[in-house]
């Protein structure tokens, strides 16, 4: 079941691992995609911090094996100030690439949500009913997640 | 439940179980059962499944509701739709920055 508290995506890159590494881990390069700032360069063990139009967040790198394992953990989902983070649960998340046909194939993954509370604030839930079949194909989209 | 917030931890917890994934997909029919109705050739007691369904409660992702002397349980769609959206905008997240990867990298 653990399959039902990750997401995994993967995505075939055009480029070599060691290019792809470099846009992962170089702090400059990183931030033009990943589109926040980062205050120090990435090393195994550090936790560097973020930020994005003036909100900070932090993110402790587990791993660095270059060219192949990047591992972070952080609190998943948007910031909400009225939670204490410190208290929080972290996500794991792992970028694992593999050279393929002359390029990458770069699979993240993002796991441990069983643990992690991604909001605690109330949410207006939407009373637009789709009806029973509309929710039953949710359901089996939502227990179908990889 | 109402004025609870929802957490994704308390839906993933609710669904690391296969008794409760038995449960939903069971539920997931659109029908109101009853607790006889959703222990019958389970193999469980009618006990543990009243725990499961708790908790599953608990998550927002079934609703139960007295009927007469019977409790008669059905999912709960708004519960389900806000933990499928919390969810798909982390994936989105995801996908838009991994979009803007391929493009610098295959620059």
């Amino acid at each position: 079941m653990s399959e039902l508290s990750r997401i995994e995506q993967r995505v075939y890159l055009k480029a070599k691992p060691e290019r792809v590494w470099r846009a992962l881990t170089d702090r400059k390069e990183f931030a033009s995609w990943w589109g926040s700032d980062v205050n120090e360069a990435f090393a195994a063990g550090k936790t560097v911090e973020m930020s994005h139009a003036g909100e900070k967040y932090q993110v402790d790198i587990i791993e660095m094996s270059a060219p192949r394992k990047l591992v972070w953990r952080w609190h998943p989902g948007a910031r909400d100030k009225t939670i204490d983070y410190s208290k929080e649960p972290k996500t794991t998340v792992s970028f694992d690439l593999v050279p393929f046909d002359n390029g990458t194939l770069l699979t993240v993954r993002e796991t441990g949500f069983e643990a992690a509370q991604l909001t605690r604030r109330p949410r207006a839930f939407t009373d637009n009913v789709n009806g029973w079949l509309g929710q039953a194909a949710a359901l089996g989209k939502f227990l179908g997640r990889a | 439940m109402a004025g609870r917030s929802l957490s994704a931890s308390d839906v993933f917890a609710a669904l690391s179980d296969a008794q409760r994934l038995r449960l939903l997909k069971r539920l997931s029919d659109g029908e109101r059962h009853s607790i006889s109705e959703l222990s019958n050739g389970a193999g469980v007691t009618r006990q543990a499944v009243t725990r499961h369904l708790r908790v599953l409660e608990g998550a927002r992702l079934v609703r139960g509701k007295r009927d007469g002397r019977e409790h008669l349980w059905s999912l709960d769609e708004a519960g389900l739709a806000a933990a499928q959206s919390e969810l798909d905008a982390i994936a989105r997240a995801w996908r838009t920055k991994l979009a803007r990867l391929k493009r610098l990298v295959e620059e």
